[in-house]
């Protein structure tokens, strides 16, 4: 049977994937920011059911250690705030570009109403 | 009454081609509005339209196809135009071809209309992978929608005030969309608004000058990927 912290990682996997594809649903996240969150979330969830792949992680690098409850409570939380890191500056994007829409569109506009005739006054220097 | 229409020419450093296509434009359609929407272009695009006769709209930095046509919905919402027609600035679009898109809104027949490379025999087709991947994802979204779409990702359409109206208010409720799936998600609301969309025959011409921004050899790899999420979050 599995660890408890092994549940404990896949839980939160199946909980980023979940919330990936709701985002993604209501349309709050782009395509490729959900792929992203898709593979990590997948990646988490395997990594979770076997640990022991981890494992080769170690003999790559040629370190021993294991794995803390710190160490992984760290990562979960790591991982967390980036999704919701990522999700606001999507969301931030998405306000950016309507406003520099809105702003581009009200500059024309204003262009168009005014006089074509219309140059900016000259500033009269304090010397005159 | 002569209707109220705006051409509208995304750009984005097409100074070689841009003050060419606006002029055969205006020769064309004197009585039309033609605005040049200049997608922060680093060179002289922008002057280079203005000389040529259009109004131009800049966006201060480059933010892609998508903002650019969304931006030129806005305009044609508050203006008040009765049609809205988009054509390329790279010159491959031909103006003279703009009554065809026109002509069926204008009877009534359609909301929008798009030019399609596919119903006719086209002398100057893309790469056989492009055209592969056009064709596949015109097939797949025209099955899953049931429409008869045969050139998804045409880049000259045209739309009435009521699809201007109901595209923009759908935006810009929405998440910004990626500029490779704009058109397919615009199909994709288009028939879920019930909006009327008809291909009509054009003829695009090979580009004079560079490469087509629109595709790149990541773009094409992930396009399957991205082509699948759209119709998931579509559908």
């Amino acid at each position: 049977m599995w660890q408890r912290y092994a549940l404990i990682g896949i839980i939160f996997s199946l909980i980023l994937i979940i919330l990936d594809f709701y985002l993604l649903r209501k349309r709050k996240i782009s395509g490729k920011g959900f792929a992203l969150w898709f593979i990590i979330g997948v990646v988490a969830g395997l990594l979770s059911a076997a640990p022991s792949i981890v494992s080769y992680i170690y003999v790559i690098f040629g370190t021993d250690a294991t794995i803390s409850a710190f160490m992984a409570a760290g990562f979960l939380f790591f991982l967390s705030f980036t999704f919701y890191l990522h999700y606001k500056v999507s969301e931030l994007r998405s306000l950016l570009m309507k406003l520099t829409m809105e702003v581009s569109v009200a500059k024309y506009s204003e262009k168009q109403s005014a006089p074509s005739d219309l140059q900016p006054k000259k500033r009269k220097s304090k010397r005159e | 009454m002569t209707p109220k229409v705006l051409i509208m020419i995304p750009a984005y450093n097409e100074e070689k081609t841009v003050g060419e296509v606006v002029k055969s434009t205006l020769a064309l359609f004197p009585e039309f509005k033609v605005v040049v929407i200049d997608d922060g272009s680093e060179d002289a695009t922008a002057e280079n339209a203005r000389e040529a006769g259009a109004d131009v709209i800049s966006l201060p930095f480059h933010c892609g196809g998508s903002v650019v046509v969304q931006t030129g919905y806005m305009v044609a919402a508050n203006d008040g135009y009765d049609y809205t027609v988009k054509i390329d600035a790279d010159g491959q679009h031909k103006p003279e071809e703009i009554t065809k898109l026109l002509n069926p809104l204008i009877n009534d027949e359609a909301d929008m209309t798009a030019g399609s490379r596919y119903l006719t025999l086209n002398k100057n087709h893309n790469s056989a992978v492009r055209d592969g991947g056009i064709v596949f994802s015109s097939t797949l979204i025209s099955s899953f929608r049931k429409m008869e779409i045969t050139d998804i990702t045409s880049g000259m359409r045209a739309w009435s005030r009521k699809a201007i109206q109901t595209l923009l208010q759908n935006y810009v409720e929405n998440e910004f969309i990626e500029d490779s799936v704009f058109w397919v998600v615009e199909t994709l609301l288009a028939s879920k608004k019930k909006l009327r969309l008809k291909e009509v025959p054009i003829e695009v011409l090979p580009r004079k000058y560079g490469n087509s921004k629109s595709f790149s050899l990541d773009k094409m790899l992930l396009y399957p990927l991205r082509l699948i999420i759209t119709l998931f979050v579509y559908y």
